[in-house]
């Protein structure tokens, strides 16, 4: 059962006047016959952090997915006002390109040319001290340098709404607090953002834990505040 | 149409780029066909040209699916990233057209230095059309089965009842490669059917296999877009939670504490406010 604590900063306060940037309504979803999602509602204001959290199987990275638009839900609906930048727990990369030929080829489906896709990209992956003069084919990186990249696609074209799915895999510890501090100045540019996480100790820098259980509902007539 | 254009053309370079570092693929994709033409010719076979052909088909086809099937994991996060599925699948059609047509043209020359074809005009033609065919051919399969294994397996079956149907059999109008396959026939003197029907099995084959990829994959890599918030839409606070059938309204969207619905699948947790996060 979740614990109810008290906010001294209310969700979304850093822009109080927007509208939500993501709202998830009655999704419902089962994988045969098995029911994963079972009528999830969540919503994320701009500039809002929402850590989401839960059992293996509970359904994150597919609530993820369906807010990504890359699965379809059995029923519910899903709104978003702004673009997305999805970071997937596995790096969707090409083994055989290099880290500014993903640039290029990701910052063309957002319309940069390619002086701009490399500038803008290799500024979020220095962020995170990726070896940009490095010019190997990402099938020759280590599993953090490659979710770097990973991380660094979903924000390139600066979304409004940032889904990220364990991004910090396999990074170092130095990286992984500088990461932390990137959400925050992320939000505080106003994305909406929702971190998948097993990093419990992490989650006091997030506004909201949204936790998914397997658990069984109750009948009506229990819920409380 | 210049973004889709502009769009295609980045997808067919960073493919091509890709092809371009699998060296090895590249020399046995080369190799397969100069082996089947060489094989056949050394033991005195009249259809070497044939065989030459359809070693071709097979490399080409062989390239095409398994361009597919390495994108699959890709292309849905492409297609969320801005592209079309039109756009990545032109890309992929024009790079391996590109690269069929090269291995084409180094066959046809080969064929036409060592085999002296009867009819020249017929190896030209055969050699144009089975890259294209080839391609389709690929890329319909790698659309439409899930693994490489199933792929590769139903591609060498196709080759397999070319290579082994006598040409006046009725099945064959069921393979696609036929018509580049017939032509190579009357390239080496064999009796062949007319070039008319020939060209029209060979269009229809070629639409029918991109109409099945083009379609297949857009399912496959299509993704459902959010229906997008207007500017300053309001949430209605009418708005209710479908979850285990509470009715407990969703908050409006006004700055106010999401509700904890304790007995349902989600509990919002509001952090609490020792956070240093939001500290001034």
């Amino acid at each position: 059962m979740a614990v109810a604590m008290t906010a001294a900063r209310r969700p979304g306060e850093r822009w109080p006047l927007m509208p939500p940037a993501l709202v998830a309504q009655g999704i419902v979803k089962s994988y045969g016959g098995r029911p994963v999602l079972r009528g999830v509602d969540l919503m994320v204001r701009p500039g809002e952090v929402v850590g989401l959290v839960g059992e293996n199987g509970a359904g994150k990275s597919t609530l993820l997915r369906i807010c990504a638009g890359l699965l379809d839900p059995d029923r519910g609906t899903v709104e978003v006002s702004g673009r997305i930048g999805f970071c997937p727990q596995e790096p969707g990369l090409l083994d055989l390109l290099t880290a500014d030929e993903h640039l290029v080829y990701f910052g063309a489906a957002r319309g940069l040319g390619r002086a701009a896709s490399v500038t803008a990209g290799r500024r979020i992956l220095e962020e995170f001290g990726f070896p940009t003069g490095d010019h190997k084919v990402t099938k020759r990186l280590s599993g953090g340098t490659r979710q770097k990249l990973n991380l660094a696609l979903a924000l390139l074209g600066d979304p409004a709404v940032l889904l990220l799915d364990e991004p910090y895999q396999g990074f170092d510890r130095g990286v992984y607090v500088n990461f932390w501090d990137h959400v925050g100045a992320w939000a505080a540019t106003g994305k909406a953002i929702v971190i998948v996480t097993h990093m419990l100790a992490e989650l006091n820098r997030v506004d909201r834990v949204v936790e998914l259980s397997a658990e069984r509902p109750v009948p009506a007539g229990v819920a409380e505040r | 149409m210049a973004t889709f254009l502009r769009r295609s053309l980045t997808a067919a370079e960073m493919q091509a780029r890709q092809l371009l570092r699998r060296r090895l693929s590249l020399y046995i994709l080369l190799a397969l066909p100069v082996a089947l033409y060489l094989s056949t010719l050394t033991n005195g076979s009249e259809s070497a040209i044939q065989f030459g052909a359809l070693g071709m088909g097979w490399s080409v086809a062989s390239a095409a699916l398994f361009s597919v099937l390495a994108a699959r994991a890709v292309e849905p996060r492409l297609v969320l990233a801005g592209y079309r599925a039109a756009e990545l699948m032109m890309g992929r059609f024009l790079l391996l057209l590109g690269m069929g047509a090269i291995l084409a043209g180094i066959g046809a020359v080969g064929m036409t230095l060592v085999s002296g074809p009867v009819d020249e005009g017929a190896l030209l033609a055969s050699c144009a059309l089975v890259p294209v065919v080839a391609v389709a051919l690929g890329l319909a399969v790698g659309a439409v089965l899930p693994h490489d294994l199933e792929g590769v397996l139903v591609i060498i079956g196709v080759v397999g009842v070319q290579l082994s149907l006598s040409q006046s059999t009725w099945l064959n109008l069921l393979l696609p490669l036929d018509g580049p396959i017939q032509l190579a026939y009357r390239a080496g003197g064999q009796p062949a059917d007319p070039v008319g029907p020939m060209l029209l099995h060979t269009l229809i084959s070629t639409v029918l296999l991109l109409t099945v990829a083009a379609v297949v994959w857009s399912r496959k890599v299509r993704v459902r877009p959010p229906r997008t918030r207007a500017e300053r839409q309001i949430l209605p606070a009418t708005v209710r939670s479908g979850t285990a059938g509470l009715g407990v309204p969703m908050p409006p969207w006004h700055p106010e504490p999401m509700p904890i619905r304790v007995g349902s699948q989600l509990h919002h947790v509001v952090r609490p406010s020792s956070s240093p996060w939001f500290l001034p």
